[in-house]
């Protein structure tokens, strides 16, 4: 079942008793299903160092450089999805962390793939994307 | 209003009701709390001394995220009175300076702009600054 579900891309409903339902899924159709969800760190301007705040998970990291302060932040996801995991049942209700599962599960996804850094810090837009929001801000 | 010293944070957490957590983190102490209506907080406090964070808009951040304070003057008011803050609505942040991640490691990195000269762009002129050297209009420093 574990090979058709991963390498044949066909998702299983797992059933035991009554009423436990679980869905075993492929990373990759997990992924899939978590795509459309994206972070956006944003650095904060200080007289000394770098800040950057998370607001998908609401956490941060800081350093001397911009280095330091991205390597913190990507300690403090870690340290939050496996909080989150931990505490699931409680946080799945929290009214100000319901909302992060979709990118707890992006970000658990990421890290089992190594590419939790890329997907947490994405790269640039596509240069249209750019010229529209700087032609925005111009005429505003 | 100034930015609180980590000794403040950690004093609030205690006036407030924080409870502290056995983190994995070596470098910060960290801090849970849960409101009546399931909310659960969460903060850090690095070791050592010294100011709580560096830029003073990171500090609202944590004001009003982590800690769910409606201003920094609550923050001040629980030492000050040294009771447990009352919370009401949920707070709204002012529009704050800042810059999409890409943008900073974009400019720093593949441009080789200053970080510090970076730093002191508003988000609009980091933005047409991207534009420009993408578009060769401007020679990478």
């Amino acid at each position: 079942m574990f090979t058709d579900v991963v390498q044949g891309h066909r998702p299983h409903v797992i059933r035991r008793g009554r009423d436990d339902r679980g869905l075993l899924v492929g990373l990759d159709e997990a992924g899939a299903m978590v795509a459309d969800r994206e972070f956006a760190p944003q650095v904060m301007r200080g007289d000394e160092g770098v800040s950057i705040w998370l607001p998908e998970f609401e956490v941060y990291g800081e350093g001397d450089t911009y280095a330091e302060a991205k390597e913190e932040l990507l300690a403090d996801v870690r340290a939050y999805v496996q909080e989150y995991l931990a505490n699931a049942d409680e946080y799945r209700r929290a009214p100000n962390r319901a909302g992060h599962f979709p990118h707890v599960v992006k970000a658990l996804i990421a890290e089992a793939r190594g590419e939790l850094e890329r997907v947490i810090f994405p790269g640039p837009p596509d240069l249209d994307t750019v010229r529209a929001r700087v032609a925005a801000t111009s005429t505003a | 209003m100034p930015i609180p010293d980590k000794k403040d944070v950690k004093r609030f957490c205690e006036l407030d009701g924080w409870e502290e957590t056995e983190a994995e983190s070596p470098d910060h102490y960290r801090y849970r709390k849960r409101l009546d209506d399931g909310t659960v907080l969460r903060t850090k406090v690095s070791h050592g001394r010294g100011a709580i964070c560096r830029a003073p808009k990171l500090w609202i951040k944590v004001c009003r995220h982590q800690l769910k304070l409606q201003s920094e003057d609550e923050f001040w008011e629980v030492l000050k009175a040294r009771k447990p803050a009352q919370r009401g609505a949920p707070p709204q942040s002012p529009a704050e300076p800042q810059m999409p991640a890409w943008l900073f490691e974009a400019l720093v990195h593949t441009f080789g702009v200053d970080e510090d000269e970076v730093r002191s762009l508003s988000e609009d002129e980091a933005l047409a600054r991207y534009l420009a050297l993408c578009e060769g209009g401007e020679t990478p420093t």
